[in-house]
């Protein structure tokens, strides 16, 4: 049985899930259907001078850009604030297999056996408590689990609502 | 006389046994305030130090909740969500405002009330707790938000 999986789409939803109160969604990277099979998907693009970094159109027109953090096993998918160039789908693979089988394995390894295997966990990146705080303080978040019968991202308090926070959250810099 | 110096040294014991506690609370203290909280001993002890006095509730479930919604966790953290004094006060009222039944009212309950202005998100998490209702989740949901903050 193929176990569920993200797509980017779920991602933009995730991420509009309070409107603009958040600025980014983290997610493990092996959960992320459209990086582990490596396909051309459209709508997805690259950075040709940054394989970590990447955009995605959604199907309503929304762009999308998406950062990995290899040694933490993350990806972080935001709102394109400033439009760019559409990069060719198909050089997709190639160009961030690298990178994006880096960071897969390590969040293989973060889950290792555990409880998490299976969880579609996502967290919700926003602002600093206090507005004009330096980027190191504390930030608003908000972990979730993505439910794969109604494609719907609930709340996550559950018991690993703690090792999610500090596994995905990656500080703003 | 014998009986005097008894006196003191029992004072003396006892001082020296407070000034002890008070410095291993204060060395806590310190400790924790960059580093993560990792349990909910720790969310507690901070309260009760900010509030001055035992607070009383579900420590288990508020610190899942704060887990959840701020990042890192720290004592830092919860002293910038307001003065806790105040929260307390403030979130007490606004639950008998809203009809919160009395053996529902705890602390817990009144300092997460007193947060869901500015962070709507708890009650989200309230939403999706998993479980029997407890007296803070039913004490959340009963609260109004002023507007829907999800899509």
């Amino acid at each position: 049985m193929t176990r569920p999986m993200l797509t980017f789409n779920d991602l933009a939803q995730g991420l509009n899930k309070f409107r603009d109160r958040y600025q980014a969604i983290d997610v493990f990277a092996d959960d992320v259907s459209e990086l582990v099979q490596a396909n051309p998907t459209p709508g997805l693009s690259f950075d040709p001078e940054n394989p970590s970094l990447g955009m995605f159109r959604s199907p309503d027109g929304q762009a999308y850009t998406f950062r990995l953090f290899p040694e933490r096993g993350v990806l972080r998918f935001s709102k394109l604030k400033k439009e760019a160039p559409p990069q060719s789908g198909s050089a997709v693979a190639g160009a961030l297999a690298g990178a994006a089988a880096r960071t897969i394995l390590a969040a293989k390894n973060k889950k290792g056996e555990g409880a998490a295997v299976g969880l579609l966990l996502g967290l919700l990146v926003g602002a600093a408590l206090e507005s004009d705080a330096p980027a190191s303080r504390p930030q608003r978040i908000f972990t979730m689990r993505f439910d794969p019968t109604s494609r719907k991202w609930l709340a996550y308090d559950g018991g690993l609502v703690v090792w999610a926070a500090n596994e995905l959250f990656v500080p703003s810099t | 006389m014998e009986g005097h110096i008894g006196d003191v040294q029992r004072l003396a014991l006892v001082l020296d046994r407070t000034i002890s506690r008070t410095l291993t609370a204060r060395s806590r203290e310190l400790q924790l305030h960059r580093k993560t909280l990792t349990q909910p001993e720790d969310l507690r002890f901070i309260l009760e130090q900010e509030a001055e006095r035992r607070l009383h509730g579900d420590f288990v479930q508020l610190f899942r909740w704060l887990s959840g919604t701020i990042a890192p966790l720290t004592a830092s953290a919860i002293r910038e969500l307001g003065n806790t004094k105040k929260l307390l006060e403030d979130g007490q009222g606004v639950a008998k405002q809203h009809g919160v039944a009395d053996s529902d009212l705890d602390d817990v309950v009144s300092f997460t009330i007193a947060l869901l202005p500015r962070y709507p998100e708890l009650r989200e998490m309230a939403t999706g707790t998993k479980g029997r209702p407890t007296a803070l989740k039913r004490a959340v949901l009963t609260i109004p938000l002023p507007q829907e903050t999800t899509s």
